[in-house]
């Protein structure tokens, strides 16, 4: 079976194909993938998000057709994110799906984008029943399989730890190229003086607001006087920030006595986010599992992934039902195709 | 809602206008108080009402949907006319 995979919920296009063999085998045919940068100091609105994904989705499908060496003939079925994320993009990705479903006669399954990532982390790693921490500039959740759902143990009930990180980044003139988030890492590396903050774990959720609130006011004091340097901000909010996702996914483990940890999203590319994490789990006895840059930030893969195990098990979306959806909880999708 | 505006959008073919109307009828305008807008092919066009409660709500979703029609409009210019085989 044959499954291509749409998604553009924040500022990446991705498109993926993706073969499951008769042997149970998934073979990764194509992704390719283009994302939005905007200068520094800047984020991505919603609008022009759109019209960089509008401006390369068409490219992008040929591309992956190319690349995967088979025609639309050949696809089963057309994956796509349903939500959550930014409705502009999310609704300019949709309409090519849709559109291209009429003109090939494919159904369409719509996807939810965290499981997206938690699927694609279990094919890359085969991480079987692990506790899930999924990390990026939109989401930040705890995630444990249980009886047909991906429950959310914990999240951050504010602002994203990504995006913690990004508006960080553009505070102190980091660049955006390849990601904020990156950079922030980098300059972290390199950080020696310790920048006590707030510490924002709320039992199993983490918040993170007045953290920035904080390590701005910090930015404009010390860093002004040069007391502090980039370096030791970068540092210092890594350390503090991961030290509360490792708090909160190691109560999630004792909860439900998981030995297993998975990193999905973009901030799981993150080698120190890996590192603590890999600490802490390493002293429970347990594994940590985790995949590189180019599963782990937003792709079209993952969705094809999602898609292909939800289509294998008789799901498809009506074109009536394939409306796009801001907010969609991880836990409101039927998990069918686990035990 | 007293402001309305009425687009006809010629996309060449009754299956290319069919295929348009649907799906960019799946998406309903966010702000449905201040805004609807209804969408049908009417033979080779796209017949697309407004109503709107302001001018200005008026004009950011006529925009916006100008946008995505454009985006299907261009997807059935560069895959429509090729058969899936």
């Amino acid at each position: 079976m044959i499954a291509i995979g749409f998604e553009g919920s924040a500022n990446k296009i991705g498109i993926g194909i993706l073969e499951h063999t008769a042997s149970g085998e998934a073979v990764v045919l194509a992704n390719v993938r283009r994302t939005y940068i905007t200068p520094p100091g800047q984020g991505f609105l919603p609008k022009d998000t759109a019209v960089h994904h509008r401006q390369h989705v068409l490219a992008l499908v040929k591309e992956a057709l190319a690349v995967a060496k088979i025609k639309p003939s050949q696809i089963d079925c057309i994956c796509f994110t349903k939500g959550p994320g930014m409705a502009a993009p999310l609704i300019s990705v949709a309409l090519v799906a849709r559109t291209l479903s009429l003109i090939w006669k494919k159904p369409l399954v719509g996807v939810n984008h965290a499981i997206g990532h938690i699927e694609m982390g279990r094919m890359i790693t085969g991480a079987q029943n692990p506790i899930v921490l999924y990390v990026s500039g939109g989401n930040t959740q705890v995630i444990a399989y249980s009886e047909k759902r991906y429950r959310i143990f914990g999240e951050a009930i504010d602002i994203a730890v990504g995006n913690c990180l990004d508006r960080f980044a553009r505070i102190v003139g980091l660049p955006n190229d390849p990601a904020p988030g990156y950079n922030v890492e980098q300059c972290a590396k390199r950080g020696k003086t310790f920048v006590e903050l707030p510490y924002g774990v709320k039992g199993m959720d983490v918040s993170f607001s007045g953290i920035l609130t904080f390590i701005e006011s910090v930015a404009e004091d010390k860093l002004k006087k040069g007391l502090v340097t980039v370096d030791d901000l970068c540092y210092s909010l890594q350390e503090t920030l991961f030290a509360m996702l490792v708090e909160i996914t190691e109560r999630a483990m004792a909860h439900v006595g998981s030995s297993e940890v998975l990193i999905v999203g973009g901030v799981g590319s993150n080698v120190r986010l890996q590192e603590m994490m890999e600490s802490m789990v390493k002293d429970r006895g347990g594994r940590l599992f985790a995949t590189d840059e180019r599963f782990c930030i937003d792709n079209g893969l993952m969705i094809a992934q999602a898609g292909a195990l939800m289509y294998a098990t008789g799901i498809v979306t009506e074109l009536e039902n394939t409306n796009c959806t801001q907010r969609y909880r991880t836990d409101d999708v039927y998990v069918a195709w686990r035990e | 809602m007293s402001h309305t505006l009425t687009l006809r959008i010629p996309l060449g073919s009754h299956e290319f206008a069919g295929i348009a109307a649907r799906v960019l009828a799946v998406d309903r305008e966010l702000k449905q108080s201040q805004v609807q807008r209804t969408v049908e092919s009417d033979g080779d066009e796209l017949a697309v009402t407004f109503t709107a409660a302001s001018v200005k709500m008026l004009r950011t979703s006529v925009s916006s949907f100008l946008e995505f029609a454009g985006l299907v409009a261009q997807t059935l210019a560069e895959f429509g006319s090729v058969d899936a085989e």
